[in-house]
């Protein structure tokens, strides 16, 4: 590598320029992050403006951002159920109740699924491993019609066990993933707790899953987020509007003609009132979540 | 390796078959560790999908006992149905949109957060945001932002003294209205984490290479970035055309009549949904559903081999093979 000596001069000058460039790309840089970050927040500081108006302010032209005079009632009367007419409490508690029965369940059986992929050789092991990966390709869709017939003829319609038992049992995504955290977890680990006599339960309770927190926070907030926010499952199956979720008592509410114009209001806050615990969730696991993704299309 | 070819030779019979003894007891242990897994599989996997193409091929409806048709689905679907071809075209149209767009979204929003920003983290975040958004809500709000005449797409449009279109109440305009609300709920999602995490792990040297040699930024983005993100861009491509394929959320709840106004935004999906659940005709919605899966696998397939021709990595390990 050689360096060539400029005249001072016209060195100066591209110096001066080179910083130039580089200002105007750093403004335009941030200028566009600034832009995106813009349009991703925009809507939720127009829901928010809109839960807090009253409803003869929704739709006034030109729309006003911040309201004239912001009022809470619209929340207090979601939380209410519009005046008891709808069970919103009761569809926050099936929400709840679907969402954590699948965050227990679905995380240990895929864990333990997970590391019999790990820590076994077995026959058929790489065949299995194959037909996991590729149920990843195949769109829910094939799926959908059939496995309603068969649930509807084992009685499980308008029960929470369509929306629970097949995410527990057979979910490849999780299965997956622990997989591969659980190979990063060295064996002498396993050996050494063997040979003080531990068994495999032992070892998968007390070794693997406490050096795994990571991942369990980022499946808890994966399998949060999914079935928080799930609307066709529960629409599908659910028929009796006290076992809806709040998803689908949203779609529910905003399909029933009740309420009239002033409706807007209340739609805004149910909608953010939903979105919330995701959002916080979110914030709290942000850190174990991106791995987690990252750690997903790692298998290419 | 050594180890067991060691003991292949040196134990005795009687060790050999405590070793085997052992062996089978960790197969066991395997398969019932993995039971979870293969149990579910087997049970709401694979069993519904074989009934699935039995049904196919039967007039089965909601609980009637159903009677073998032959190939009459399928052909029905293929002459007989006005709406199929037209909402497979529907399919296409907001695929071929959602897909490059997002993608494209994606992976730009993805480079600009490389740039070692002040405040990486906090953008990421906002960026996330949209995808943490419920459905159901997504559509509400976007219901308003694209509300006709007091929404506020149409007021800022307004603005800048362009007349905005009529968006979901248009049959021009409700598909880009959709394609809008789904670009909006995904492109800062897992698409941009895996772009952003590859990025990063592009090795610096390979760009300062690239600075001796003269090279721009141009040539950067092409020969350097490109191909070392490829396998993300695949991956990506393919979840992408999976989910934008197969999904009708968004042509069921922003319109107001789901698939409307005037069928602008009746996809496949839509049509199996309301042949199956609406009108129990649940033979023919499964075979219409395989006729999908079908189309997205050609698809899926077409991505994959075409790939060779862009994809990096793939090249290098054949090399490494030879």
């Amino acid at each position: 590598m050689s360096i060539r000596v400029d005249a001072p001069v016209r060195r100066a000058k591209r110096e001066w320029r080179y910083v130039l460039a580089r200002w105007s790309a750093r403004i335009t840089l941030y200028s566009l992050v600034f832009f995106i970050a813009v349009i991703s927040i925009g809507p939720f500081l127009w829901t928010i403006s809109t839960s807090l108006k009253e409803g003869r302010e929704v739709m006034v032209i030109p729309p006003k951002l911040i309201p004239d005079r912001a009022v809470i009632e619209n929340y207090t009367v979601v939380f209410q159920g519009f005046g008891g007419k709808l069970p919103v409490s009761r569809w926050l508690r099936n929400s709840v109740f679907i969402t954590s029965a699948n965050i227990f369940g679905e995380i240990l059986f895929s864990a333990i699924a997970g590391f019999g992929f790990a820590r076994f050789r077995f026959r058929l092991k790489k065949v299995m491993f194959i037909a996991m990966l590729s149920s990843a390709v195949v769109p829910g869709m094939v799926r959908m019609l059939p496995q309603y017939l068969m649930f509807a003829r084992w009685g499980w319609t308008n029960t929470y066990l369509p929306l629970t038992i097949p995410n527990w049992l057979g979910g490849m995504y999780l299965t997956f993933l622990f997989h591969q955290y659980f190979c990063t977890i060295p064996r002498t680990l396993d050996e050494a707790a063997r040979v003080d006599g531990a068994n495999s339960v032992d070892i998968f309770f007390k070794i693997i899953l406490p050096l795994s927190k990571p991942l369990l926070a980022t499946a808890a907030v994966m399998v949060f987020m999914f079935n928080w926010n799930n609307f066709m499952g529960p629409f599908i199956y659910l028929h009796s509007i006290e076992k809806y979720t709040l998803a689908v008592g949203l779609r529910y509410f905003q399909t029933s003609a009740y309420m009239g114009l002033s409706r807007e209001p209340m739609l805004a806050a149910y909608s953010l009132i939903m979105a919330t615990p995701v959002a916080l969730a979110f914030f709290v696991f942000q850190r174990y979540f991106v791995q987690g993704i990252q750690l997903s299309a790692a298998k290419e | 390796m050594t180890q067991s070819a060691l003991g292949a030779i040196t134990a005795s019979p009687r060790r050999r078959r405590k070793l085997n003894k052992a062996r089978i007891k960790e197969e066991i242990a395997g398969y019932i560790w993995t039971s979870p897994w293969w149990l579910g599989f087997l049970v709401f996997g694979v069993y519904p999908m074989l009934v699935g193409i039995y049904y196919a091929f039967t007039d089965a409806r909601w609980v009637r006992q159903p009677n073998w048709v032959g190939l009459q689905n399928f052909v029905t679907a293929l002459t007989g149905d006005a709406l199929f071809w037209p909402s497979l075209g529907r399919t296409f149209y907001y695929a071929l949109a959602v897909v490059p767009l997002g993608l494209s979204a994606s992976l730009f929003a993805a480079s600009l957060l490389n740039q070692r920003l002040k405040g990486e983290n906090i953008f990421r975040t906002v960026f996330y945001l949209p995808t943490l958004m419920p459905s159901v809500a997504l559509v509400v709000i976007w219901a308003w932002i694209l509300n006709p005449t007091y929404g506020l797409l149409n007021q800022m449009l307004g603005v800048i003294g362009i007349s905005g279109p009529g968006w979901l109440s248009s049959a021009q305009w409700a598909m880009p209205a959709l394609v809008l609300m789904a670009i909006w709920g995904s492109f800062g999602g897992n698409a941009m984490l895996i772009f952003l995490s590859t990025l990063q792990s592009i090795p610096q040297d390979l760009y300062e290479v690239c600075d001796l040699d003269g090279g721009n930024s141009y040539h950067k983005f092409r020969y350097i970035t490109v191909p070392m993100i490829s396998p993300a861009i695949l991956f990506n491509l393919i979840m992408g055309i999976i989910g934008a394929f197969n999904s009708f959320l968004y042509s069921f709840l922003a319109p107001t009549t789901p698939g409307g106004p005037n069928f602008a935004t009746y996809t496949l999906g839509l049509h199996i949904y309301n042949k199956g659940f609406r009108d129990g005709l649940m033979g023919y919605a499964i075979a219409l559903s395989w006729l999908l899966f079908v189309v997205v696998f050609v698809f899926m397939f077409l991505t994959y081999k075409g790939s060779g021709q862009w994809m990096f990595l793939r090249a290098l390990e054949e090399e490494g093979e030879a």
